[in-house]
């Protein structure tokens, strides 16, 4: 098959001065594997935020009874949820459902005999909880809720307690000491228990770790006086199903005239959507950065070859070429060395990916965290094609004042250039 | 009738605000099958006339009829096709597209002729043996001595079967032998295909060989001699 003759001569045109198009392919690929470098960064710092809150205390969705999001905060015994096996069974029989597992939240008094604290005190089921807490999307070891010291809790406790890293060295405890949970049952009277600490969890949240304790879900109710529960945390096997499985869930609820509200990760974790959406716009002024990096490269380049060029612009107009044609020729060469550029980058950002990804960046503890992490970069495909459409975009932009003006040349002037 | 006719033909230089008179009402007529000289010395207008005529650029004032065509009612994608279908351009230093071979610079100005593949090679090949060059077609322009690159330079201008030929001192760059051997060739096309040549010149074999001499001094005719 035969090149069109403006894209022959492009091509050509493009290797023709092989140091000069080396340096500008390198800055576009440069700055293609740049985009991809930061952009699968930022993507794998989002995934493994979003999964160690998800598999932290979240889940993935959370069901309560109908107004439990606007006034559960004040009066959250008025919002608890009857008959909690029958609906984790409907739950269950949902794709994607990995297990529903019950909780329940109240606020309490935790004392050591000396000192007493305000917690939060969630009652929990044990395997339900560990089910949550396994990530299986990251290929980080953490977990979304570990334990720093002692045992997590088990089926078989009841009068036992987990305690949060930072409200664990608040009230000075350690594993094996007895401490007093007092708080109002449902109806309003006084009720306390003795229980004996277990062992220090940490999660990706260190306001979380700073003022909550666990208790397995039965004691929370004997305390509570009360066999109902407040939320139903549901586990998918994958975060991109949460949405179908949601409207899956709320069609099933209203089959069953079930009056219960429905909320997935994302309408609760107000903080990890505030960070990515400061992290996006850092991201959106790299991505122009960049860009303007790729433009001005490439813009010197097209602008180098057409003074270098002018009289055989000149000719190739006596020859009978139009304005279009000169125009078409120089854009072609910018679109070519943007494409190259590009696919380079790309290449180039997915070895790099890969490699950086082998050894992992060791990171501080995000802002309001309170564990380290490795950051890796993630392969996006979007992120690769945006890299590459800024690569060509930005080189056919930045080619079209050069071609315009060499279009626009006088062909007697560009035949005298020397 | 004239192929190329021009009436009181103007064109002004600006050198700051300093005017410069490049041509001074010229009026020339050139027929079918002219081999003419336009001859001066150097600054005297006579590659600004040969660019005129090209229609590479416009005069200040005055007609030019390129086949009886008015150039000056023209717009700019108009008087490209006119070049594309009427002028051949030859030029002193060739002018060549050096990322081209041979057969690549003599089939370039076909594209603009929307002719298929074959036809194409075919019209190249008979150019370039036209001008003997047919064994070099493969060949870049820097693999090629002075004298082969005007050749293709000619075969570029004659492919397109154009009705004049403009040559801008085509024989300066050329030693006298390699100079002789081209005008040959020219001067053969010209028998052959009647095809108008016009040379800017201070070559005097061109004008030994040329059936009519333009003098041009000062931007204004001279002299006309047959």
């Amino acid at each position: 098959m035969e090149l069109p003759i403006s894209l022959r001569l492009s091509i050509r045109n493009v290797f023709r001065n092989r140091i000069r198009s080396f340096i500008t392919l390198s800055a576009i690929a440069f700055g293609a594997i740049s985009l991809i470098i930061a952009g699968g960064f930022f993507e794998d710092s989002f995934m493994q935020m979003r999964e160690a809150y998800i598999h932290s205390y979240l889940g993935h969705i959370q069901v309560h009874k109908k107004g439990f999001s606007d006034k559960g905060s004040a009066k959250p015994f008025e919002y608890l949820i009857d008959e909690p096996n029958k609906i984790i069974t409907l739950i269950s029989s949902l794709d994607h459902v990995k297990i529903a597992t019950p909780r329940i939240s109240f606020s309490g008094l935790l004392s050591d005999g000396e000192n007493t604290i305000s917690v939060l005190c969630q009652g929990i089921a044990p395997k339900g909880e560990k089910a949550l807490n396994i990530i299986d999307e990251t290929k980080n070891e953490n977990r979304g809720l570990g334990i720093q010291a002692g045992e997590n809790l088990s089926e078989k406790d009841e009068f036992d307690l987990i305690l949060g890293k930072g409200l664990s060295k608040a009230v000075e405890s350690s594993i094996d000491n007895s401490l007093v949970l007092l708080s109002n049952t449902v109806d309003g009277a006084l009720n306390a228990f003795d229980l004996n600490v277990k062992g220090i969890f940490f999660t990706a949240s260190k306001e979380f770790d700073d003022r909550t304790i666990r208790v397995p879900i039965s004691t929370a109710q004997k305390l509570l006086r009360t066999d109902k529960v407040q939320t139903l945390v549901v586990v998918l096997d994958k975060t991109k199903y949460t949405t179908q499985v949601k409207n899956n869930l709320l069609r099933l609820l209203k089959d069953n005239k079930i009056g219960l509200e429905v909320r997935t990760w994302d309408e609760m974790a107000d903080f990890y959507n505030k960070t990515v959406e400061l992290y996006g716009r850092q991201f959106f002024f790299l991505k122009l950065i960049i860009s303007i990096i790729v433009v001005l490269s490439i813009f010197n380049t097209i602008n180098m070859a057409i003074w270098e060029r002018t009289r055989e612009i000149g000719t190739i107009m006596a020859l009978g070429f139009n304005r279009f044609d000169i125009l078409k020729t120089f854009l072609l060469e910018g679109f070519i060395l943007g494409t190259i550029g590009g696919i380079i980058g790309i290449i180039g950002g997915i070895i790099m990916a890969y490699l950086i990804s082998i050894i992992g960046i060791p990171m501080p503890p995000p802002p309001g965290a309170t564990v380290n992490w490795i950051a890796m970069i993630k392969i996006v495909p979007e992120i690769l094609i945006s890299a590459f459409i800024i690569s060509t975009l930005s080189s056919l932009i930045s080619s079209f004042y050069p071609a315009f003006k060499a279009s626009r040349m006088v062909i007697a002037d560009a035949l005298r250039h020397i | 009738m004239d192929v190329v006719k021009t009436k009181n033909l103007n064109k002004d230089f600006f050198l700051g605000k300093t005017k410069i008179r490049a041509l001074i009402d010229i009026n020339i007529s050139v027929e079918k099958g002219e081999f003419l000289a336009i001859a001066g010395p150097s600054g005297s207008g006579k590659t600004t006339l040969l660019n005129l005529i090209g229609c590479i650029d416009l005069p200040t004032s005055g007609i030019i009829r390129i086949d009886s065509i008015d150039t000056n009612r023209l717009s700019s994608n108009e008087l490209a096709n006119l070049r594309a279908s009427k002028i051949g351009f030859i030029f002193q230093s060739f002018n060549l597209i050096p990322v081209f071979s041979a057969l690549e610079n003599v089939e370039y100005p076909l594209f603009k002729k929307k002719k298929n593949k074959k036809e194409r090679k075919e019209i190249v090949m008979k150019a370039l043996e036209d001008v003997g060059i047919e064994k070099f077609a493969k060949h870049k322009p820097d693999e090629l001595s002075g004298g082969q690159r005007q050749r293709v330079a000619i075969a570029r201008a004659l492919v397109t079967n154009p009705k004049i030929i403009l040559a801008d001192e085509p024989t300066a760059n050329l030693d006298q032998k390699t100079g002789a051997t081209i005008l040959d060739i020219m001067k053969k096309i010209n028998e052959e295909h009647k095809t108008v040549f016009i040379f800017s010149t201070h070559d005097s074999k061109i004008m030994s060989m040329a059936n009519r001499i333009i003098r041009i001094r000062d931007g204004a005719i001279i002299s006309r001699e047959v």
